[in-house]
This record gives C-alpha cells, sequence and structure tokens, in this order.
C-alpha cells in the first residue's frame, strides 16, 4: 500500500470500524500493541488491591514479565500482588466455579485488601465461565470491595476501547458524597505515572501546583496506584478536568450523571495554548478568570525566553512525529504535535495505524472539536504490525531533511548512520525522545504537561538543533546500526 | 553421579498435574513462571533460520517477542500473531492462520516454521493441520504445530513439547554414539539472568575437559545440529525441570540423563562439585582437576585487590533472601554460604514440576546440616513478604520483576535471575557469571547491593549542607 498523507480528519473518517470484517481485508494482521489483559493488567495496581486472575499462572508471570514490571519500575506503582486460581485442562472441560469462590474467600482472608478486582483472561472467557455471578453471590460475605472485569486477550479488538470500559468499571467504586468540598477538583485519567511523591515530577503534579497557584486544592487523582479511598470521595469534589480523555471522561461521566459535578473538556495540556485553555476551562467554573489568567501571566513569563527562542529556531518547520513501536500512541502524538504546533511547526504524524484513531476516538475527537487541531497523518495500512521506517516517509511523502525542525518519536526513535557520517541521527537531525517512560527530568514532568513541561520541551528543541548542526560524529546508536549492513 | 529416573513415570495418564509442583496449602498459586507458550517461545527461539506464527490474540504475540529477546543477542528469530478475536472464537481462526503462514513463509523465508498455539488457538480446536499440509507441500518447508496453551501448563511443558517434536521430526538415529559427546538441555531455564554468557563459560569449561559439545537444545542451534542430536550419548541438563515426553525420547534412543544432583557452577565450591561430577561420568576426573587448577590461577589478584575484598568482608555474616528459578536459587544460596560466609536465609523456590523443587532442595541439604533456612516452594508474593518480615533480612537476590516487593520493604535487591534483556540487567559485558570466571561477575555485582544495601542515603539528605 502506498503511502498517503492526509488530515486527521479525513483519515478518522475513511477507517473503517475496529471490529468490522472491512478492517480485517484493510488492515491484515494488524493488532494493537498488546491484548486486553496485558494492557489492562496493571491498572488494577490501585493501593493495598490485590488482582484475582481466573485463569492460568502464566497470564499474570507474562505481564509482570514486562508491563506491569516496568510500570512499577518508572513510574511508582507498588508491587502488584496477582494471585490466580491456576486455571487448567480439566477445568477447560469442566469449568473452576468452586475454585474461583474459594480463590475470592482465600484472597479476601490472607490479603485483606480494600478491593479484589477479578479477572478474565482467554480461557475462562472463551468457556464463559459466570464471574460476575459467583462475584454477586459472594460480595456480601466477604470485607473486601470486589469488581469482575472481562480482558480477554481476543476481546476489544483495540485497546483503545479497553480503556473506556475499565475506566467506566472503575466508576462502580464511586460512592454517594457526604459533603462537597469547596474549590476542590479531581485530575482524572492519570495512568501508568503514580500522584505520589518520588524523584521526578510528574503531570499530575504539576497541574496540582499550577490549581493550588489558582487557589484551588485537588481531590482525587485517578487511577494509577489510587487509593480506593480516592475512589470513594471522588463525587465530593466541586469539578473534574482531564489528563487522558479515554480514561478520565467514562469516570467523569458517570461522577456527572450520577452525582452532578461538572467537568471539563481540555485534556493533555502540552505547549503554552494546551495549559492556557486547560487552566481557564478549570477558571471558568469557578469563576476565577481574572486570578488564573494573573497565574498564566506570571507561568509564561517565567519561561517566555526559552518558548520565544524555540518558535525562533523552528517556526515554519516540519514536526515529524514518529508513533514508535507500538502504533498506537495517539493521544501522545495529537498532544506532542498540538505542542509543536504552538512553536509554529506544522506536524506530520506516522507510525500511528488509522485502526487506532478510531479506538482512541476520544483523543481525534476531542483534538478536532475542542481545539480545532487537524494535523496531517501519513496513511497507511501497517500489515502485520509492521512499522514505517521515517526514511521511507521523507522519500514517498517528499519531505526536504532541512525542513525538519524536530524529530520525535515514542519507543524509539530510528538513528541511521554510516559508520563515518550521520544519515538521520541526532548528529545531522533533531531528534528528541519523548517516550514518558525514559523522559524523566528533575524540573519537569515526564509527559511536557503545564509551564514547566513546555519549558523544558522548548529547551530541548533548541539544544537538539544545535546539536544538528554539528554534522559529524554521529551518535553509537546509529553507528551500530550501520555495522549490520557492514555485515 | 546418580542417572535419575524419570519421576513421572506413567502417572501423567493417571491424573492430571502430578508432575506439577504447586502451593498446596492455597486455592491460589501467585509465583512468576512463564507459562506453556512461552516456554515453547523460548525453545523455539534458540533454533537458527525458524519463525513462529503464533495462533492467539495479539498479547501472546507480545508474550513471544519477549522470549526471543534473550536469544536475539545471537540469534533473531521472527514472531507474528494471527490476532484471534471474537469472531475467530466463533466461527473459527483457520482463514487468518493460513494468510498468516503464507504471509510468513513468503517473507522470511524460514527452513523451519512454529505454529504455537495460544490459550484461544487451542481451545477452539482449529483444523490446523490442514494449512500445514497445504503449506508444507506448497513451499517444502517443515512446519510443526505445538499446542502449547497456558493453560496446560508452565514453561517447561512448552519446552517439552518443542524438544520432542523438533527431534522427532529432523533427528536422525546414530549407530556409534560418541561417549565424549554432550548434549546440554535447557540453558535459558538454569534461572540465571546472564545464562547466554554463562552457557557460553560452560561449553568452555567442558570442552577444555576434552568434551564435544554435540548440541544444545536450544541456543543458536543449527537444524545440522539437531539432525546429530543422537551422536551424544549423554544429556547434560541445565535444568532440574522434569521434560517427560523428551525423556521418552532419550529412552527410546538410549541417551543418559545427567546433571540433575548437581548444582550449578555458580561460584568456587559449585563449580568444583558441578565439574568434577560431570568428568567422573565420563571418566575425566583427573583432566578436571588440571583445568581447575589452571583456572584459579585467574583470580589470584583478587587477593590484592581492595574492592574485592571489601565487597567479600560486607556480605559475609549476612541475612540474605535469595528468591528465584529452583536451580539458580538453590545454587545461589550454597555460593553465599560456602564462598562467602553470608547466610542464606530465605530460599524461595519457584519452578514448575515437583522434580525440580525437589531436586533443588537436594542440593540445599548439606547447608541445611549448619543452619535452619526457611525454604519456600512455589509460594504466594504474600506469603514471601510474611517471610521476610519474620526474620531480619539485608537484602535480597533474585529477579528485576520482584524488586518491588522487597525495596518496599525496604530491603535492597539485587537482580541476577531471570530472564536477561526484558527489563534488563543491563549488563552488556559478555561475562559469565558461572564457572571460577563467573566470581569476577559475581563479586561486581554484589558491590551494587552493597551500595544500595548499606549506604546512607536518607541521611545525606537530612543532614546535608544547609547551603542557601
Amino acid at each position: 500500500m502506498k503511502l498517503e498523507l492526509m488530515n486527521l480528519s479525513e483519515a478518522f473518517f475513511i477507517t473503517p470500524e475496529p471490529r468490522s470484517k472491512e478492517r480485517e481485508e484493510k488492515f491484515p494482521g494488524y493488532y494493537s500493541m498488546w491484548c486486553p489483559f496485558k494492557g489492562g493488567f496493571y491498572h488494577f495496581g490501585l493501593q493495598d488491591s490485590v488482582i484475582l486472575v481466573h485463569g492460568p499462572q502464566g497470564c499474570s508471570s507474562n505481564t509482570r514479565t514486562f508491563l506491569t514490571s516496568y510500570t512499577c519500575q518508572y513510574h511508582g506503582t507498588p508491587f502488584i500482588h496477582a494471585p490466580c486460581t491456576d486455571f487448567r485442562g480439566a477445568d477447560a472441560i469442566l469449568g473452576a466455579e468452586d475454585k474461583l469462590r474459594d480463590g475470592i474467600f482465600e484472597v479476601d482472608r490472607m490479603y485483606r485488601p480494600k478491593l479484589i478486582s477479578v479477572i478474565v483472561p482467554c480461557c475462562t472467557g472463551i468457556i464463559k465461565e459466570p464471574v460476575e455471578d459467583i462475584v454477586e453471590e459472594v460480595k456480601d460475605q466477604i470485607n473486601a470491595k470486589i469488581l469482575a472485569f472481562r480482558i480477554e486477550g481476543f476481546n476489544h479488538y483495540d485497546c483503545g476501547a479497553l480503556n473506556v470500559y475499565l475506566s467506566a468499571k472503575f466508576a462502580e467504586l464511586f460512592e454517594e458524597p457526604k459533603r462537597k468540598i469547596p474549590k476542590s477538583v479531581n485530575i482524572l485519567g492519570v495512568t501508568k505515572e503514580v500522584h505520589a511523591k518520588g524523584n521526578f515530577p510528574e503531570d499530575s503534579q504539576e497541574l496540582e501546583r499550577l490549581l493550588n497557584k489558582m487557589g484551588l486544592t485537588v481531590n482525587s487523582v485517578l487511577l494509577q496506584a489510587a487509593t480506593v479511598e480516592a475512589f470513594e470521595r471522588a463525587p465530593e469534589a466541586e469539578f473534574n478536568a482531564l489528563i487522558c480523555p479515554q480514561w478520565g471522561y467514562p469516570m467523569a461521566k458517570t461522577m456527572m450523571d450520577t452525582y452532578g459535578v461538572p467537568h471539563g473538556s481540555g485534556f493533555n495540556p502540552l505547549g503554552i495554548a494546551a495549559i492556557n485553555n486547560w487552566l481557564m476551562d478549570v477558571a471558568e467554573h469557578f469563576g476565577i478568570e481574572d486570578k488564573t489568567q494573573k497565574v498564566i501571566d506570571e507561568e509564561y513569563n517565567q519561561i517566555k525566553d526559552v518558548w520565544e527562542e524555540a518558535k525562533r529556531t523552528v517556526s515554519g518547520k516540519i514536526a515529524f512525529i514518529d508513533g514508535g513501536e507500538g502504533l498506537g500512541n495517539v493521544g501522545r502524538c495529537i498532544a506532542w504535535g498540538r505542542m509543536c504546533a504552538d512553536l509554529g511547526m506544522d506536524p506530520i504524524i506516522f507510525n500511528i495505524c488509522p485502526i487506532e484513531l478510531k479506538g482512541k476516538f476520544h483523543h481525534v475527537a476531542f483534538a478536532l472539536e475542542r481545539y480545532g487541531f487537524d494535523p496531517k497523518i501519513v496513511y497507511w495500512n501497517y500489515p502485520h504490525h509492521r512499522r514505517l521506517n521515517p526514511l521511507r516517509v521523507i522519500k514517498e511523502i517528499g519531505i526536504n531533511m532541512d525542513d525538519i525542525g524536530v524529530y520525535i518519536g515514542d519507543v524509539f526513535p530510528r538513528t541511521v548512520a554510516t559508520w563515518e557520517e550521520g544519515i538521520f541521527d541526532p548528529s545531522v537531525a533533531p531528534r528528541l525522545i519523548t517516550a514518558t517512560h525514559i523522559n524523566k527530568n528533575r524540573e519537569s514532568p515526564g509527559r511536557r504537561a503545564g509551564f514547566r513541561g513546555a519549558a523544558r520541551f522548548a529547551r530541548d528543541i533548541i539544544d537538539v538543533n544545535k546539536m544538528a548542526r554539528r554534522k559529524k560524529k554521529p551518535i553509537l546508536d546509529a553507528r551500530v546500526g550501520a555495522l549490520l549492513k557492514e555485515a | 553421579m546418580q542417572e535419575i529416573e524419570k519421576p513421572c513415570g506413567n502417572k501423567m495418564q493417571e491424573i492430571e498435574k502430578p508432575c506439577t509442583s504447586y502451593n498446596e496449602n492455597t486455592v491460589c498459586q501467585d509465583t512468576f513462571q512463564y507459562c506453556a507458550l512461552a516456554g515453547a517461545a523460548l525453545a523455539c527461539s534458540g533454533l537458527k533460520d525458524c519463525g513462529i506464527i503464533v495462533h492467539g490474540s495479539p498479547g501472546c504475540g507480545w508474550v513471544c517477542r519477549w522470549m526471543r529477546s534473550d536469544h536475539a543477542i545471537v540469534n533473531y528469530v521472527p514472531v507474528i500473531s494471527d490476532v484471534i478475536l471474537e469472531d475467530d472464537i466463533i466461527f473459527g481462526g483457520i482463514k487468518k492462520l493460513d494468510e498468516s503462514v503464507g504471509w510468513g513463509l513468503k517473507s522470511w523465508k524460514p527452513k523451519v516454521l512454529y505454529i504455537l498455539q495460544a490459550c484461544s488457538g487451542s481451545l477452539i480446536s482449529d483444523p490446523i493441520e490442514s494449512v500445514i499440509a497445504k503449506y508444507e507441500f506448497e513451499s517444502d518447508i517443515p512446519i510443526i504445530n505445538i499446542d502449547s496453551g497456558g493453560y496446560r501448563g508452565l514453561a517447561a511443558t512448552g519446552v517439552d513439547m518443542v524438544f520432542t517434536e523438533t527431534l522427532k521430526r529432523f533427528a536422525r538415529d546414530v549407530e556409534n554414539p560418541d561417549d565424549k559427546s554432550v548434549n546440554l538441555i535447557a540453558p535459558f531455564l538454569m534461572g540465571s539472568s546472564d545464562w547466554v554468557f554463562d552457557l557460553d563459560e560452560i561449553k568452555r569449561l567442558l570442552t577444555e575437559m576434552g568434551l564435544k559439545i554435540n548440541c544444545v537444545l536450544t541456543q543458536n542451534t543449527s537444524l545440522e545440529d539437531i539432525v546429530k542430536f543422537n551422536h551424544a550419548k549423554r544429556n547434560l541438563y541445565l535444568t532440574y525441570e522434569n521434560l517427560p515426553d523428551f525423556n521418552d525420547y532419550e529412552d527410546a534412543h538410549d541417551i543418559k540423563r545427567i546433571g540433575f544432583d548437581i548444582p550449578l557452577p555458580i561460584g568456587i565450591a559449585n563449580t568444583e562439585e558441578w565439574y568434577f561430577a560431570v568428568a567422573e561420568e565420563f571418566g575425566l576426573r583427573k583432566k578436571a582437576e588440571e583445568v581447575l587448577k589452571r583456572e584459579r590461577k585467574g583470580l589470584r589478584n583478587l587477593n590484592f585487590w581492595y574492592n574485592a575484598t571489601w565487597v567479600m568482608n560486607w556480605v559475609s555474616n549476612k541475612r540474605v533472601v535469595v528468591a528465584g528459578p529452583a536451580p539458580w536459587a538453590a545454587s545461589f544460596a550454597n555460593f553465599l554460604y560456602y564462598d562467602l560466609a553470608t547466610f542464606p536465609e530465605i530460599i524461595v523456590l519457584y519452578d514448575e514440576t515437583e522434580n525440580s523443587i525437589e531436586r533443588a532442595k537436594g542440593i540445599l541439604t548439606e547447608l541445611k546440616k549448619d543452619f535452619e533456612p526457611i525454604i519456600l516452594e512455589n509460594p504466594l508474593y504474600i506469603q514471601v513478604l510474611e517471610a521476610i518480615r519474620s526474620r531480619p533480612i539485608e537484602f535480597a537476590v533474585g529477579r528485576n520483576q520482584e524488586k518491588m516487593l522487597f525495596e518496599g520493604e525496604g530491603i535492597a535487591h539485587l537482580s541476577l535471575a531471570g530472564m536477561q534483556t526484558i527489563l534488563g540487567h543491563f549488563n552488556f559485558i559478555p561475562y559469565p557469571s558461572m564457572g571460577y570466571k563467573g566470581i569476577l561477575y559475581l563479586l561486581s555485582m554484589l558491590g551494587r547491593v552493597v551500595e544500595g544495601a548499606f549506604h546512607e542515603p536518607q541521611k545525606w539528605k537530612d543532614l546535608k549542607f544547609k547551603w542557601t
């Protein structure tokens, strides 16, 4: 299939529904980065809770291999206890209801958790184990709260849809508010990053800092590694602000429909325009626009020099945004694109499979409707999850390498060089790694939210452009790649 | 060396999991052990020029990619999943498998293609044989089907299936096997995160003794190596796991199993026990003594190396948790005790088969005469937590994926077990942790845990110079 450059809105419009047969024909062998089980598992690691896998031992171990552990290690989720019912061959024939029932009682007795999340992988999903029935049957006989989640690996084609499902299920933990906390805000849709003191700041901490300056308090930050109590008391807040709309919106909608808590429509506030917008969204609800404008002005003045210099460096150039290995980083790529557009660049996003745009429709809808942001997308079918080489995109789309103001990439941007000279590596092209888990900096959140995030991004933009002027001494990563060709 | 009888015998037909070790006291299990699919992918990925199609959901494709990663240091194997989704559960996924096999054969041109069935692919019972027949006829490339659904067992189960099916398909009968040749079995189940380089050292030591390495099952192994597998009279196991189908194959070809009753060669005392036991099996004891005498000269400078003596003294008399795959954990506990005068206060043994746990306990017999460690067999992590709160522990050694459990309790943790490249141990230097040479690696690593456990950064922060 030939590469095509088109706007996000058009790509979204012409892409078939993820569950349709047409999708299977147009996108052969394409799948989301993870399956629902793997994509969902680590989000159940709420504090003092236990995941009970109604399935084989391998399912939880396989996700411990990487996804669960890296989230813990680099973002601070505590060790996740995830016992399983050790589902076996005979269980596939005879069912394992008793194992599940006994397992729930055992977990309640041994771990004394605040929440048991019973999750269903492929095996027990295929044989339709009556998990919800058993949970209903035992829930009044145990001390813990209990929820059942169907996240079979074969279920929900796109992991995007899974996030919406999980968020809505977690909303079942909300409780009728006993009071309203004046001038309080929840921040919803925080995943992977944990809102707690650590070595490096997270987006939610930058946003809390700004909200505090506006005279507001943060009630609950949901959901990664939050406490069960944080869920229960969330409806006591006056307003809900979102970070990731896909994770945040279902919870916000539940709170609005059930308890009348309004929510904002700003999301992923990366870059000056976006953070201004996000803060004013909150300010309008509380009627503190003037005060907030002063906060915004004060914050912007602190970073103005570096931000304006970055603008002068890259204005009019292309922001070449690589979705990376996952091919599904829709939210991040759109947010980076918006920040780059803030700096006067023209974003071109590739290595995002169009199916993912459909799956993560909240990000697309929010970008188009809320901000009128409609960046260019490289449309391709990514057969069998093959990733595009940036050099192929540059060649086929007809991009002049000198017009690239920054090459941004998630897990991980490509570097190309011969042993002697750079072809597309930081020594000749401005490359900026933006993968969240490896983007740890002392003064800035990893995803680059807020003013501090914008300042760091701007400083990096300036410096990677200077680095790209050296035109000699390609970096090690690129040279090592060159050895393969030599061999 | 004692030859180990096949412990399962015919029990496999009597009850479902006679050889599976599990926590008898609880309904639930919570260990970090890979499923049969992952084990199958590990075994396949050690074969050169093969490709893998996972008949299952996309996440299982990623499991297999993670499993191939350690092998990729020397041998890259392509993997895709055919993406079984809801419709396929009802209507069958054979069309997707057909397309994926066709794509894989065309794109990769492998010498052998494996179809590994994940849980979903296995339970829907697609007529996979029809796809195999079609493409083998068209392409002349062998295609091997492995029913490795995770519900069928853990990693050793998958490894057993791949070994057996691969050998049945390719290995040729030999009239006069070589008495001084040996096959090395399942190096990736040793449990050492440094297993790729440990294997190199094991091969070197065995070759120095005068043995010929006939075939490694599997790591960077060619089909030609598999063809001549039966040329060796003995299989030296680098795992304690039971592999019942593979055992049947060995019995049918009169291949002797060795290596179950000796520790892995971690440290000095273990290396000597392992090396001499292997040597005696082949009648090469004298040669082995000469080799180790020569080898130990490489450690002479440690005597004057202040950093080394510092570390060796620091870790002495400390109380330590060792947690990991059974052969590694038991052997490492021995290393701490015999070589460093450290007390492995809690030893956590994980493995799929009861045989492996029993064999690991067997090599701890001597150690247990001197003091009483807590030995946990496939415990839930909550039980590990209970144990470490019951004893004063200075640091822990185990797998990276369990680091949060220990460090969450304020116990410094050193990762030396598990797989190497996924959430890696960041060891880029191709240097072994086994044999005499491995002492240098182990002391370097222990130096890291000395820093983690005994430096006082919290006091540095609290008491720092107040400069404004």
